[in-house]
């Protein structure tokens, strides 16, 4: 991603890659864990590792970080949550073969003992490469996807075989290399100890075991019961930031611009409860919210906690109010509630899906723990004085603006038919986006998306739900032509069907090997599960990309209970049946008249703009809507 | 005669320097161009302002182009018109309301440079000019306004000077890119950028094309 070198730079919290996002954006938060992180790559023989935090914590940074300074790099990346379709062992140990296979290659280790390639159906047994090209193919196609489908299966009925291959393979590495061979298994973060993969899972990190292995994983997997691959290995924890070093964060986010708005990131900071993806979702919604100039600083704020919320916990799996209500009155909680079989005490639900954060080892067994503060009130009947996001938002009113009134919102209460007190007004504001995605008029929806989809610089990503599928084309005509007001952008749509029968994901892997500026997907069908909670673990697949999702409202309730990562990287809209409102055959009119004779070829932003506002133009006088206001 | 007495008069050179500036870099014409141009100049604010949102795009309606330039982050929102006849019309918007109307009214006469100066004198002039004639016109034109107000605003850097005195719409506009941007090292480096582009434009005596009138500086 292209990064502005002074001015504001937002994202949805992606782990930083380049030099540059480095340079610019990189702040130390976590120096004890990236000490510890720094000795494991230089001790050669160092034990595997595990390397936790929670979602949006940091450790994709840290791990990246660490990795781009030290002398010994790992010889073999497997990325776990990006090939993934089955989620099954087959799945875990091909992408282990594959890694070593090409390790094993470019270290020209003697693998004459083994014939895995013929076993495999290739056919001589030391094609390694041809194995090595169907296991990861770099072409996408139906053929490829299908030879890569027969090997996983094959591999998953012979499991046993194909891990002591797998070990017997990564020494003959290690004799090659003469020293330990360095795995870094990335993604394991992205799979819940509570779901049927968790036991690949477990037999994947005990394989790996045998190699000096750095895992990125859950801080719900720090807390795995006796018995679990986990539980023995040691652990680097990556905790909640310090606010200090949320705001550095903010800040160098903001650029030039963090000027004056000193306090306002503060009390950002304040709401992150030390999670950096969640401070700056709450920073790229306050941003976002600015473009209102109705707005006052305390809107602001308010639009942006209730937006991140509706990102984050629309109809996530909730926690016990029970347990929240003991982590907020004890700051701490116990690590033995992690492991409790089938979750008992809901405290796993809660660390996996950020509903608390934890912010030290309090030794022993004991963790101090704070609610998310953007959720904690949630658990409550009403604010109490002492909740961070009222005092915050208090504070924050006081000081910048007259009053937190003004907020959209009815100030006369029904039952009583007095006028409701400020905090009335906060409260409803707040929690008026809990249970639902917040709804937008496709205005609202082209605000937030604007910086995303008008520039291929950024590489955004959205759901839009719909209730009506009889505007969808409409709307989508007309986002795509704003996406070419100022280039030229390839816009590409399939429609990805699920459940029985159905293979979305290889359609998704196919669509988005393509080359094309915006994916645009229409999800029909009915998905099942495991073709969800698959999709959930392909999470960063998606990072590099712009991204828009078209699924029905009904569909996506049911959907989001699956996508506890995914809800994390894409914002998430309810596009209701406004488009008639929101836009006006007059002001496409304008539009047209003003590019119309811009065009000067098909494949150009003014050609692909004119294009779709046609489109729009067709819908709206085709339902009665073009008169002469477009009302 | 002696050498001293046949150069030309310094101010007469920067006539030619400023009216060169004006029509080789904003002496658009006709309807399409003007609208082409607009168009890239709101798309060129983001980056070179380095905010997170792209300006709205720029309408035309009975011949009447209208937009809006929008920097939040300052809590400026401003909205312009522009007439087929040159009228523009700008107004700048703040927290609490418009605080700012600019007007320029082609039908009031203002000295016209280009039908003045003796075109036969441009090349001598352009060849005896320096880069600071150069630095000079465009600091009046662009950088500095000789006739410039402030905007009173804590939110809004008192470097900002919006020139009052500039006729041509399309610099007008082009100037506010520049007085606006919050980025003392992207105003430094535009500087230069921009003297080299009109020095280079000047000497060859070739329109500026509009991408590379809109370019964002490098900054080392």
């Amino acid at each position: 991603m292209k990064r502005n070198r002074f001015g504001i730079n937002l994202d949805e919290g992606i782990p930083l890659e380049s030099y540059e996002d480095y340079e610019i954006l990189f702040v130390d938060c976590f120096r004890e864990a990236a000490a510890k992180l720094r000795l494991w790559f230089e001790q050669e023989d160092a034990p595997p590792v595990l390397v936790g935090g929670q979602i949006g914590s940091g450790k994709s940074t840290l791990i990246a970080k660490a990795i781009g300074e030290c002398n010994s790099p790992p010889d073999v990346t497997l990325h776990f949550d990006r090939e993934s379709t089955n989620l099954d062992i087959g799945d875990f140990l091909a992408i282990t073969l594959a890694g070593l296979i090409d390790m094993a290659i470019r270290t020209n280790a003697d693998l004459s003992h083994l014939s895995l390639p013929q076993e495999l159906g290739q056919e001589e047994s030391a094609d390694w490469r041809g194995l090595l090209e169907g296991l990861r193919p770099k072409v996408f196609n139906m053929q490829s996807f299908s030879r890569r489908t027969h090997l996983r299966k094959n591999i998953a009925e012979n499991r046993d075989y194909f891990a002591q291959a797998i070990v017997e393979m990564g020494k003959q590495i290690e004799r090659s290399l003469g020293r330990s061979l360095v795995v870094f298994a990335s993604g394991i973060d992205k799979f819940s100890t509570k779901e049927a993969s968790s036991l690949a899972v477990n037999d994947i990190v005990a394989l790996l075991s045998t190699f000096k292995t750095l895992f990125e994983v859950n801080a719900v997997h720090l807390f795995s019961k006796p018995g679990s691959s986990f539980h023995v290995l040691n652990r680097i924890f990556v905790p909640t930031a310090e606010e200090g070093a949320i705001l550095e964060i903010l800040s160098k986010r903001m650029g030039i611009y963090a000027k004056g708005l000193e306090k306002q990131l503060a009390d950002i900071a304040g709401c992150s409860g030390g999670n950096p993806r969640q401070a700056l979702r709450l920073l790229s919604h306050f941003v976002s919210a600015g473009k209102n100039k109705d707005r006052s600083g305390t809107e602001k704020l308010a639009f942006a906690i209730r937006e991140t919320r509706s990102d984050f916990f629309s109809y996530a799996a909730k926690p016990s109010a029970e347990l929240m209500k003991l982590v907020k009155g004890t700051g701490k909680i116990g690590s033995a509630l992690f492991s409790l079989p089938g979750d008992r005490e809901t405290a796993g639900t809660a660390l996996y899906g950020n509903w608390i954060f934890l912010q030290q080892s309090l030794g022993g067994d004991g963790w101090r723990a704070i609610p998310n503060p953007l959720v904690g009130a949630f658990f409550e009947h009403a604010f109490t004085p002492e909740d961070p996001e009222m005092q915050i938002l208090r504070r924050f009113s006081e000081t910048h603006d007259v009053s937190p009134s003004g907020l959209g919102l009815s100030r006369i209460d029904e039952k009583t038919g007095k006028v409701k007190t400020s905090d009335q007004l906060l409260w409803e504001y707040l929690f008026s986006g809990v249970e639902l995605p917040i709804h937008c008029n496709l205005t609202e929806v082209l605000d937030v998306l604007g910086a995303a989809l008008l520039s291929r610089e950024r590489a955004d990503r959205a759901i839009i739900a719909f209730k009506d599928k009889g505007i969808i084309d409409a709307a989508r005509s007309y986002l795509f032509a704003k996406a070419n007001t100022f280039e030229y952008q390839r816009l590409a749509h399939i429609v990805v069907k699920g459940g029985v029968g159905q293979e979305p994901l290889a359609e998704i892997d196919e669509f988005l090997s393509g080359a094309t500026d915006i994916y645009s997907m229409e999800f029909e069908g009915e998905w099942y599960a495991q073709q969800l909670d698959a999709l959930d673990k392909r999470r960063d697949t998606f990072i590099a990309k712009q991204i828009l999702w078209w699924i029905s409202l009904d569909d996506l309730k049911s959907y989001l209970p699956h996508w506890t990562q995914l809800r994390q990287l894409f914002e998430v809209f309810v596009l209701e049946d406004e488009l008639l409102g929101s836009i006006s055959a007059v002001d496409l009119e304008a539009d047209l008249a003003f590019f119309s004779d811009l065009v000067e070829a098909v494949e150009s932003s003014e050609g692909n703009l004119v294009s779709n506002l046609r489109k729009v133009l067709r819908y709206l006088h085709h339902v009665g809507r073009g008169g002469e206001d477009g009302q | 005669m002696s050498v001293e007495e046949a150069k030309m008069d310094n101010n007469l050179i920067r006539a030619y320097l400023f009216n060169d500036v004006v029509q080789l870099g904003f002496g658009v014409a006709d309807l399409r161009t003007k609208k082409k141009w607009l168009n890239l100049f709101l798309a060129s604010l983001r980056e070179f302002w380095g905010i997170s949102e792209h300006q709205v795009g720029p309408q035309v309606k009975d011949g009447v182009i209208t937009g809006r330039i929008d920097n939040s982050h300052c809590n400026l929102w401003l909205s312009f018109q522009l007439r087929e006849n040159g009228y523009l019309h700008v107004e700048f918007g703040h927290l609490d309301g418009k605080v700012l109307l600019h007007h320029s009214d082609p039908d009031y006469f203002v000295p016209s440079l280009d039908s003045i100066l003796d075109k036969t004198q441009r090349n001598a002039a352009i060849g005896e000019s320096s880069a600071d004639d150069i630095k000079a016109v465009l600091d009046t034109c662009i950088f500095h306004p000789r006739e410039h107000l402030h905007l009173v605003e804590p939110s809004v850097d008192h470097h900002a000077r919006i020139g009052s005195g500039i006729s041509n719409p399309l610099l007008y506009l082009f100037h506010l890119r520049y007085q606006l941007c919050p980025v003392p090292q992207i105003r430094a480096a535009e500087r230069g950028r921009l003297s080299n582009l009109f020095r280079s434009a000047i000497e060859n005596n070739v329109p500026i094309g509009d991408c590379d009138l809109m370019s964002t500086p490098v900054v080392i």
